[in-house]
């Protein structure tokens, strides 16, 4: 249809104007809702995990801490959906609330964790050299400790709260990505464009921020939307060992974990609900990311 | 072959006195104090500064951090600040134990991974192709916790039995050992097998598509042939760094299964390490586990050195 627009005589112009191609932020979702099926069903749970998340007081039937001990580990019913833990809270709340504590570790751990792989990324790659070198033997050292090992002991040197989680998270998420940003700022730095604004005497901050950034972007997309799942997954495995959001944060990992262990036992449903939640959620992340980067990576888009 | 893998072993040093000198000076430049813990609740001495004396840590931490370096090198790892025992010995009993849950676990991860990958991609697009791309989602995205935790309850609901078999050393009783094994490896490995599964596929149709794998259909050679010998030893290239990437999420989640499963490894032994803050063990265990990732790779990487000679001779 589009080029049915563009070979139409001048008269029609006005009506092509109308079929101009959509920038690519917006095309990207169409293309998205159009083409990949699964990646829409990712979209859907994402979208209903931040508007649970975003609604929590709305949707919750109570405080995620308001105990009830005359009615402490219900079976599922009308009036508690998922039944109630062994304080005699809502479970139904507690995983309602539950994705804002896993909203607030995935978005602030990917905000903070991407932003650093951006600048330690591009940094090295454009800069080279030495340093560069220097840079990428540290991030191999990095990388050489088990992800859980690192993330325990930097729990435990720091105090247990919500900023040392999405802190331990960020920097794990920096160096494992800040490699896929420096190989793309390496590929794009080899483009004619990049050798012709240099030419035509840009700075390097011009360079970087007009010429570089801007075709990062599609990495940096796919980065955050699978980072945003493996973050969520990663804090509830915190959690869950008894070393993410202390309690008694409805951390969806933290349900699991613990004192609440033995409950499972007497409560199934106890151990059911939160890890459906987890596994919903990454579900959703995963799905959605795995469709942008079918979208977004021309070197894929070949073989699917 | 043998200067490649000289090289890669020297480079390892380096990047062990990093990781080590990080843990090392993050554990002391922060002060989350165990000796006021342990002056105070548990009479260790009669004030800090006379434990910190006998605990070495009043040394400036440069040469603290030769002291344990140098002990190091001679196989000491000192002794748990708690306990007083060797870590060494502590080590020697537990680590074989997680090491063993990861070997099994990768084994498992690739046992899986690369026959299913394959037969998706020579299946591209049809239903078995669906099932099994939907299937390796779903495993990616199920916390590995949350099943070990339903295998090891819903068991015992059901039939008042629980899954959880007496533990045995290899050396004791071999099958027995594996059969413990068995349900947290294939957990561990399944959740692993679909990142690695995906990857197996996509290069699988990458290569399928290439010239040469063209031409050896044409000269009329079996499917078998064309795609185990022609095809997939080239698409294992990039598969095969997946796996040395996994390695330490691998021996991480080893940690996680073992203390569900209640094995005698290091999982619930270095939960108790970090709530009692006894940082030489954290010491030890970290630098343990490092040498491990890296050696598990450098494996990894001479059987990527035999599938791509380019990296050998370049």
């Amino acid at each position: 249809m589009a080029q049915e627009a563009r070979t139409a005589v001048p008269v029609l112009a006005e009506h092509g104007a109308e079929r101009r191609r959509l920038p690519w932020y917006l095309e990207l979702w169409v293309r998205l809702l159009r083409e990949k099926p699964l990646g829409t069903v990712g979209l859907l749970i994402v979208v209903g995990l931040v508007l649970t998340a975003v609604f929590a007081d709305g949707i919750a039937r109570s405080g995620p801490n308001d105990t009830d001990l005359a009615n402490a580990r219900a079976r599922p019913s009308w009036q508690h959906p998922f039944g109630t833990d062994q304080l005699g809270r809502d479970l139904f709340s507690r995983v309602v609330y539950g994705a804002r504590v896993s909203m607030y570790v995935g978005l602030g751990a990917v905000a903070l964790g991407v932003t650093m792989a951006v600048v330690l990324g591009t940094v090295s790659a454009y800069v080279g050299g030495l340093l560069d070198m220097v840079l990428q033997r540290i991030v191999d050292a990095w990388l050489s400790i088990p992800t859980l090992v690192f993330l325990l002991a930097m729990v435990s040197v720091l105090k247990p709260s919500l900023g040392t989680v999405i802190f331990s998270l960020a920097l794990l998420m920096t160096f494992s990505n800040s490699r896929v940003i420096r190989a793309s700022v390496l590929a794009i730095m080899a483009m004619p464009y990049v050798e012709a604004a240099r030419a035509l005497g840009a700075g390097h901050l011009r360079v970087v921020l007009r010429h570089i950034l801007p075709n990062v972007v599609a990495p940096i997309i796919v980065i955050a939307t699978l980072g945003l799942g493996s973050a969520i997954l990663a804090e509830a495995a915190l959690s869950f060992l008894g070393f993410g959001v202390p309690p008694p944060a409805p951390a969806w990992g933290g349900m699991l974990s613990g004192s609440a262990r033995q409950y499972i036992y007497l409560a199934p449903w106890l151990g059911i609900f939160p890890g459906l939640a987890i596994a919903l959620a990454v579900f959703g992340f995963n799905m959605l990311g795995d469709a942008l980067r079918d979208l977004l990576d021309p070197r894929l888009r070949r073989g699917h | 072959m043998r200067k490649y893998v000289v090289q890669r072993l020297l480079l390892m040093v380096p990047t062990v006195l990093f990781v080590s000198m990080v843990i090392f000076s993050l554990i002391r430049l922060i002060p989350g104090d165990v000796t006021q813990i342990m002056v105070e609740n548990f009479k260790y001495a009669d004030d800090t500064k006379e434990l910190k004396r006998q605990l070495g840590l009043d040394q400036p931490i440069p040469v603290q951090y030769a002291r344990w370096l140098w002990g190091v090198v001679r196989g000491d790892f000192g002794t748990s600040i708690w306990t007083k025992r060797s870590i060494g010995d502590e080590l020697k009993t537990r680590f074989p134990v997680s090491l063993e849950l990861g070997l099994y676990a990768m084994l498992v991860s690739v046992a899986l991974a690369i026959p299913v990958g394959v037969l998706a991609a020579i299946r591209q697009d049809t239903w078995i192709d669906y099932v099994l791309r939907t299937f390796s989602i779903i495993f990616l995205s199920v916390p590995g916790f949350w099943l070990a935790t339903l295998v090891v309850v819903l068991p015992s609901l059901w039939w008042q039995k629980s899954p959880l078999l007496p533990w045995a050393y290899f050396h004791e009783d071999p099958l027995r050992n594996l059969l413990v094994l068995t349900t947290p490896a294939l957990i561990l490995g399944v959740d692993r097998a679909a990142a690695l599964m995906r990857m197996t596929r996509s290069q699988m149709l990458e290569v399928l598509r290439q010239d040469y794998v063209r031409t050896a259909w044409a000269k009329g050679l079996r499917e078998r042939r064309v795609v185990l010998r022609h095809a997939l030893k080239n698409a294992l290239i990039p598969v095969v760094t997946i796996i040395g990437l996994q390695v330490p999420v691998i021996l991480g989640g080893s940690l996680i299964m073992e203390s569900i499963f209640n094995l005698p490894g290091m999982g619930q032994f270095l939960i108790n390490v970090i709530n009692q803050r006894d940082y030489p063990m954290l010491q030890a265990i970290t630098v343990v586990f490092t040498v491990t990732v890296l050696a598990v790779n450098l494996v990894v990487d001479i059987i990527y050195a035999y599938l791509d000679p380019r990296v050998r001779l370049g």
